[in-house]
């Protein structure tokens, strides 16, 4: 699997799993958006809203088969602020699709 | 192995034949790689995917034919109870991560692997004045036996961000401890992630110097 692959993928499961939570934003980023052919992982950060969304989002990763290792980030926009992660780690949202008005920060 | 383990072998055979120093990688099974190195001998490494990896899931892996010299849990963050290590050890087989087993493959023997993060806290522990015993209790809890003080269960993270999210899970997966240490240098937990602790009785200690000078002092 690519990462063209994993992204449609990650972003259905984004799609799919949208209703169950507030509000969310998935970012790439790290080596797998690098150029090696073969990364080991995908790095995935997910911008939440309340803590039960936060207990949502971990546990539906726990449970649920992805056929590539996910190594997930979970962070409130204020955490992300502090971090300046998505600036610093170049992330690149993959959902919901870049719209300027409706961002969750 | 279980379905969930199938895509694991498939996965990892291209990552491996990456590497300088092996030179063929044959799959015997979606969870079995027959992998030839360079500098040493041919392998048979195991693959699975676990979010939770106990002594019980790690004998029932290692009953099917051929058995592995090393087990690799390709699932990210996932959690290995102090059984699964202890049954790893006694039977000889390397346990680890994907990154593990990639760094395993450039020593001679892998069924001894240590992980670096592991090597890092034992022989801190080892060489610290007020230490006089640990026992690692899973793959992030150590209890630490010390001289004139009580003992404590200090769980390790090593995260570049450590959050709020990680540090309520942290607790929710791990149960019970005295402190989380984030021994990573180029990182501070977030503000979030020092309110997660707040009134759980657990202490967050955001710098490994920090730590060792803790272990010095009575805080449980």
């Amino acid at each position: 699997m690519d990462l063209a692959e994993a992204t449609r993928l990650l972003k259905h499961i984004a799609s799919s799993i949208a209703s169950h939570v507030t509000e969310f934003e998935w970012y790439l980023f790290g080596s797998c958006l690098g150029p090696k052919a073969f990364p080991n992982d995908l790095d995935l950060l997910i911008l939440y809203r309340t803590d039960e969304d936060a207990r949502y989002l971990r546990s539906y990763f726990r449970s649920t088969v992805i056929p590539f290792p996910v190594d997930l980030l979970l962070l409130t926009s204020e955490e992300e602020v502090e971090f300046n992660f998505i600036e610093t780690q170049s992330a690149r949202r993959i959902y919901p699709a870049q719209d300027p008005s409706a961002p969750i920060r | 192995m279980g379905d969930n383990d199938a895509w694991t072998g498939p996965w990892a055979s291209p990552r491996l034949m990456e590497r300088k120093d092996v030179t063929a990688v044959k799959s015997l099974s979606n969870s079995r790689l027959q992998v030839a190195r360079k500098d040493y001998g041919d392998c048979i490494v195991g693959t699975m995917s676990v979010d939770r990896l106990t002594g019980d899931v790690l004998r029932t892996f290692l009953e099917e034919d051929p058995k592995p010299i090393f087990v690799a849990n390709i699932r990210t963050a996932a959690i290995v109870t102090g059984d699964a290590i202890d049954l790893a050890k006694s039977l000889q087989v390397g346990l680890g991560g994907f990154g593990d087993l990639q760094r395993a493959l450039s020593q001679a023997t892998l069924s001894t692997y240590v992980d670096p993060e592991t090597q890092f806290i034992t022989r801190a522990l080892s060489q610290h004045t007020k230490v006089s015993n640990y026992v690692q209790l899973d793959d992030r809890r150590f209890r630490i036996e010390r001289k004139g003080l009580g003992d404590v269960v200090v769980l390790f993270l090593n995260d570049y961000e450590l959050s709020a999210e990680h540090v309520r899970d942290a607790i929710a997966s791990y149960g019970a401890f005295d402190a989380i240490v984030d021994k990573n240098p180029n990182s501070e937990p977030s503000k979030g992630a020092f309110a997660a602790v707040a009134h759980t009785g657990i202490e967050l200690i955001g710098t490994w110097s920090s730590f060792l000078g803790e272990l010095n002092k009575r805080w449980t």
